[in-house]
């Protein structure tokens, strides 16, 4: 049993962890990063993992991201396990399937925010006609429209997260995975990216998942699956009802 | 597209270390240029002098060959009348010309000599050609020749005019002669018995090195008359239009049914040619590997910190589909990039550095020159030869650099796992 309070019954998640571990060598230690977590993900969902650091909320994003494999356990995204796919097949999953928005921007310096939104576009294997419609459009709809031939040292730090929203968002992904987006922001600016993401997954249902610990993130979420020390404790929706996750999940 | 502008922009990126690499690379390519027009001219010319004082293309007895270095007169051609003129019919000779060289002692005034020379007997024509002599006569004049061959070894007697030599300079200080003076050479006849000629100094020679200096110059009639080879001669050195020619040359002489009894060899067949050539070839490609080498490991130390800085911009990339094989070219392009300027400033600098100091100026060697051997013949100041084709090739070899050095960090940074895309928080 995985944690599940959408419980949307019959609906295929878009995706799943089912009983996902995670160790990482150090050393002569070897450390937990997750102890066997199962989550189901729904498409149009607006979820945050939360938890104090070394919890293993960035490590789930990790593994649902395709950017790591689990130690044990699988890893479904629009049903495929795609822990048993070669890292070229991941790459292209990644390019085509799900966009990213990290913590500190990460925007390529040497590139205008309308190249870097192009570059996602290219890598994703969009037809090349239209695209530029596409990046502009990507620009336009996080208000960036008279800012495309600036490079990311003339932005500020909302502005620079609004070019990596619009390069998540370009190459129109069944998920967005979001690393603490609001870390680098002022509060005033945090806000305005999360109403911004928060809008475009009531407008256009696209799905988004954050790991975050940030109050302002879990207020405007619809759903938060807490974890600590790599186990799932906790899973609730935006009114604030919680469901304790099953004895198997917390913990090892 | 989009990658191959990004990897140039990227180069644009840290200006200082981008000037670095690019200052690594201008140097080694000016430094091949330099090495390339030096190789060029002074080997070059090098062979191209001796090989000219050798012949090109030389006919000799089959145990002459064996062991010229004794100069054996007695394995002579005996009549080189009828081989010089198959010879200067056969497409691509453009000269050919009968010589004897032997040892011989020099001795001036009554006392028996005791210092040794070579003395080379040939048509003036061939002195000419080969080491342009009457040029390098620095006081009186170039000998000239008896028409009465059969009076050579009698110069001097019975009223005739006497044989005229010209006489290396330091040749001529060893034994004390000076211009005007009577030099008996002492040698030997093709069957051994003792041989002495008198001859008139009418002229003193300078050349390059010194061992040229110790020579005696005179007409092939007068060696003919004292190794008792009348009409013969132990060498016939043959010329075509350039060096390069001189095997199909060769080939041409050999396919004569009348020259089957000759050992007929072009210049890079006769020692010490066939073995200077290897070793020149092996000198410079190890020069040249060490130069790339050297370059290219300072170009994989400031790509290796690009990488290193970047990590986590690699990572984006790699979270965002972009293919190992894509990375690779990123940084490869990039340090090709850096290498272009740098190996057109490279070559240019090269080039100047190379025709106007190496070619123009030249380098003086000084006495190193005397320790070549005899047949080398060096002039002290040896020059370059730049040709424009060595700006492309060290521009080339500057691009070979940094694809050398970035290969290794360019495979380090398409190993970078994406998950580092989320390592890295500031």
């Amino acid at each position: 049993m995985s944690t599940d309070p959408n419980g949307q019954a019959g609906q295929t998640p878009l995706c799943e962890l089912q009983g996902v571990t995670k160790n990482y060598p150090m050393g002569d230690l070897v450390v937990q990063a997750l102890r066997g977590v199962s989550v189901k993900v729904y498409a149009g969902e607006f979820t945050a993992f939360a938890g104090p650091s070394g919890s293993g909320k960035s490590t789930v994003l990790n593994c649902i991201g395709c950017l790591d494999r689990p130690t044990a356990g699988k890893v479904y995204v629009e049903g495929q396990d795609v822990a048993t796919l070669s890292d070229g097949a991941l790459g292209v999953v990644r390019a085509k399937r799900i966009g990213f928005i990290f913590q500190s921007f990460n925007l390529i310096p040497v590139l205008t925010a309308f190249e870097n939104v192009e570059l996602a576009l290219r890598l994703s294997g969009a037809p090349t006609a239209g695209q530029k419609e596409r990046v502009e459009e990507a620009l336009r709809s996080v208000g960036l429209a008279d800012y495309m031939k600036r490079r990311p040292a003339q932005l500020s730090g909302g502005q620079q997260q609004r070019v990596a929203i619009a390069r998540a968002l370009v190459k129109t992904p069944a998920l967005i995975i979001a690393d603490e987006p609001t870390a680098n922001l002022d509060s005033k600016n945090g806000a305005a990216i999360l109403d911004l993401m928060r809008s475009m997954n009531a407008d256009n249902g696209t799905t988004f998942l954050f790991s975050t610990h940030d109050p302002m993130v879990m207020e405007r979420a619809r759903r938060i699956v807490r974890l600590s020390d790599g186990s799932v404790v906790g899973d609730e929706r935006h009114d604030g009802a919680v469901q304790a996750a099953s004895p198997s999940h917390v913990g090892a | 597209m989009l990658i191959l502008s990004l990897a140039l922009r990227n180069a644009r990126r840290n200006t200082l270390r981008s000037l670095l690499t690019g200052g690594m690379i201008m140097f080694g390519v000016a430094l091949l240029t330099c090495g390339m027009a030096w190789t060029k001219g002074a080997f070059g010319g090098i062979l191209e002098k001796a090989s000219n004082v050798m012949g090109p293309v030389r006919i000799v007895m089959p145990e002459f060959a064996k062991k010229e270095q004794l100069m054996p007169l007695e394995d002579n051609i005996a009549d080189v009348g009828p081989i010089l003129t198959a010879v200067k019919a056969t497409p691509g000779v453009v000269g050919a010309w009968a010589r004897i060289q032997m040892p011989v002692t020099l001795t001036v005034g009554d006392d028996i000599g005791e210092h040794f020379a070579l003395v080379q007997g040939a048509d003036p024509e061939w002195f000419q050609r080969a080491i342009d002599l009457e040029h390098h006569v620095t006081s009186g004049r170039m000998f000239k020749v008896d028409d009465d061959a059969s009076g050579q070894c009698a110069g001097g007697h019975h009223g005739r005019p006497p044989i005229e030599a010209v006489l290396g300079v330091a040749a001529a200080e060893a034994v004390g002669a000076k211009l005007g003076d009577d030099l008996i050479l002492d040698g030997q006849t093709q069957d051994g018995s003792i041989s002495a000629v008198k001859v008139k100094i009418v002229g003193l020679s300078e050349l390059g090195s010194s061992a040229q200096n110790k020579f005696v110059y005179v007409s092939l009639a007068t060696l003919q008359c004292m190794a008792d080879i009348p009409g013969g001669a132990t060498e016939v050195l043959i010329y075509g239009k350039t060096l390069d020619d001189a095997g199909d040359v060769a080939n041409a002489l050999k396919a004569n049914p009348a020259m089957a009894k000759f050992t007929i060899s072009p210049w890079n067949d006769r020692p010490p040619f066939n073995s200077i050539a290897g070793i020149i070839g092996a000198l410079a490609t190890i020069a040249v590997g060490v130069i790339v080498f050297i370059t290219a490991l300072g170009v994989l130390n400031t790509m290796l910190m690009s990488v290193m800085e970047r990590t986590a911009e690699i990572g984006v990339m790699r979270a965002m589909g972009i293919g190992r094989l894509q990375t690779v070219v990123l940084f490869v392009v990039e340090a090709m990039g850096i290498a272009a300027l740098g190996g057109v400033a490279g070559a240019t600098l090269g080039a100047v550095v190379a025709y106007y100091g190496l070619e123009v100026h030249g380098v003086n060697l000084g006495n190193a020159v005397n320790k070549m051997p005899p047949g080398l013949a060096l002039d002290a100041v040896i020059h370059g030869d730049w040709e424009p084709y060595m700006f492309f090739q060290a521009f080339g070899l500057g691009l070979v650099m940094a694809i050398v050095g970035s290969a290794l960090p360019a495979v380090r940074a398409s190993r970078i796992e994406p998950v580092e895309a989320m390592r890295s928080r500031r």
